[in-house]
């Protein structure tokens, strides 16, 4: 299948999923920091004004530190992001998910020298396009991924774990394999969030099940199977 | 067991878990709770396989892969991260990992010395014969402004410059300096040749200047100037190029395995080369910008010095971290 998803084999004995990010997310992560960078850069001079010839020496230091270890300092010590990162709910992660450290952050960050020539990042993004896991150079060489993060505060509340069951459960008219059952399941769990019109069309999608039933009484026969399913062994 | 009292017969644990690895604000978990973070973590492994197996419904799926992954993150995070930690763990990784590593690397080090100091030695020995060959390697500006900063009886470098300036220009070698460090690394990506480019303009640019101004007998000034902070600082250029030469290498002959394989595995060692190269740069640059500048001293003091921290430097790098860890 062609997707953005790594999974990763743990020495647990299960498979975790990385949502692996492209380089559009990655360039507005890019872009937060940069502005967030440029603003810092611009105030710098009238921080270090006072003190003469020896704060444009700390001007200069700061800049290198601002512009070189910046993202160092943020994905190693920040569980991978930076503030433009976090704020996309990016994060850089080793390969085998695990959160990036020392040398591997340092790596792809000073490769980021290579990753931005000629102009734009034009070796990093042909880079990203040419690789499975839109790794840039830097990350080939230090061998991390960007992933998408599950955002701390999720604009839409995750569903009551468990609904209770409603209505009486129906065995379903034809047996159905266990990827059905799992598409049966997840109407019903999904189906508060949509209008009773929407919610109608896709019930009808199954029509097997529904031995010709139409509109909300498709609806709730869907419920009731699923109602049934739950409670299978 | 259905689903319902699957999870009803977990739920305690899994949310015990996700509460000892994502404790809320101002919430410490018990020491009993983080000891049992893996064996709970093993668990949940099995639970969630099961629970993939059986086609349970995708929000509990969801949710104990986002548990898993956050278990995963805290169980193998804290190995894989290897937080320096400690001044103790940074100082060990300079005086031992590094010196060993550098020698580990010696073929990409002779190399990259030669792509430098190739161009520099001959640069200063063509330009004794034939002076007028630097404005081939050097536009008439740059060396009008670098004869002039050079120039006996100039009092610009002199006993005039005062803490201030020494600290600005700090601040530029380090900018300058270590930014360069750096790009020779990344120069590497484009299978070496943007290191070897570095390496030889580098030298190039050196050895006409330094050429040039022994010629027209100045090297009084610039050579009492240099000697302080060349040691570190051209090694730490050698160094510097010597990763990029790395990376480069691991481009053009992976050997058996994969480019993006190879490119890890010497990228790594590339990296500590370049930590140190960057410690080196940063050294100099405190010479360069307290001691260097000190034109009140007499030139053979300034050149004592100079051999003596090239000595250090170099038996640092021969003789450190033999022992091993």
């Amino acid at each position: 299948m062609i997707d953005t998803l790594r999974p990763v084999s743990l020495p647990e004995g299960v498979e975790i999923t990385l949502r692996l990010a492209g380089p559009v997310a990655r360039a507005r992560a890019w872009l937060i920091d940069f502005g967030l960078r440029g603003a810092i850069t611009l105030a710098l001079p009238a921080a270090f004004s006072w003190m003469g010839r020896a704060g444009m020496g700390a001007l200069w230091i700061s800049i290198f530190l601002l512009w070189e270890l910046y993202p160092v300092f943020f994905e190693v010590l920040w569980d991978g992001a930076t503030p433009g990162k976090r704020a996309c709910n990016l994060a850089v992660v080793h390969g085998d998910g695990t959160p990036v450290g020392w040398p591997a952050s340092f790596l792809r960050n000073v490769m980021r020298w290579a990753d931005m020539l000629p102009v734009g990042y034009a070796v990093g993004l042909t880079a990203m396009l040419l690789d499975a896991q839109f790794r840039r150079l830097g990350d080939l060489a230090a061998g991390t991924v960007v992933v998408h993060r599950d955002p701390k505060n999720p604009r839409i509340a995750p569903r009551a774990a468990a609904p209770a069951p409603r209505l009486a459960p129906v065995a379903p008219a034809i047996s159905l394999t266990p990827l059905e059952q799992r598409a049966v399941l997840e109407y019903a769990e999904r189906r508060p969030g949509w209008s009773p019109e929407r919610a109608a069309e896709l019930a009808e999608v199954a029509a097997p099940l529904l031995q010709g039933l139409t509109g909300g009484e498709a609806v709730a026969r869907l419920e009731a199977v699923a109602a049934g399913l739950v409670e299978r062994r | 067991m259905n689903e319902i009292e699957f999870a009803a017969k977990h739920e305690r644990e899994w949310s015990a878990l996700a509460r000892t690895l994502d404790p809320p604000k101002g919430e410490v978990p018990s020491p009993a709770d983080v000891d049992e973070v893996p064996r709970r973590f093993r668990r949940l492994a099995g639970q969630l396989a099961i629970a993939r197996d059986r086609q349970y419904r995708t929000s509990l799926i969801d949710r104990l892969h986002a548990l898993a992954m956050s278990a995963h993150f805290a169980v193998h995070g804290a190995r894989a991260q290897g937080r320096p930690g400690t001044v103790a763990a940074l100082w060990h990784f300079f005086v031992s990992d590094f010196p060993a590593e550098a020698r580990r690397q010696w073929r990409f080090l002779a190399a990259a010395a030669l792509a430098f100091f190739g161009p520099f030695l001959g640069g200063i020995v063509a330009l004794q014969f034939f002076p007028d060959f630097v404005y081939y390697l050097v536009s008439p500006d740059t060396l009008a402004r670098i004869q002039s900063m050079y120039a006996p009886d100039n009092v610009r470098l002199g006993a005039a410059r005062d803490a201030d300036s020494d600290v600005m220009m700090f601040g530029f070698y380090i900018l300058n300096n270590v930014r360069i460090d750096l790009q020779c690394l990344a120069g590497g990506a484009f299978f070496g040749l943007g290191t070897l480019a570095a390496l030889v303009g580098n030298g190039m640019f050196l050895g006409a200047i330094s050429g040039y101004l022994t010629q027209i007998g100045y090297g009084h000034t610039f050579w009492g100037f240099v000697a302080g902070h060349s040691a570190p600082e051209l090694l730490g250029l050698v160094l510097a190029g010597a990763s990029g030469l790395m990376i480069g290498y691991a481009l053009v002959a992976p050997g058996r395995q994969t480019r993006v394989a190879a490119l890890r595995t010497r990228g790594r060692s590339a990296a500590t080369l370049l930590y140190g190269a960057a410690l080196m740069t940063t050294g100099a640059a405190v010479i360069e910008a307290f001691w260097s500048s000190r034109v009140t001293l007499p030139f053979e003091v300034k050149i004592a010095a100079g051999a003596v921290v090239a000595l250090v430097v170099v038996t640092f790098l021969a003789l450190g971290g033999r022992r091993g860890p």
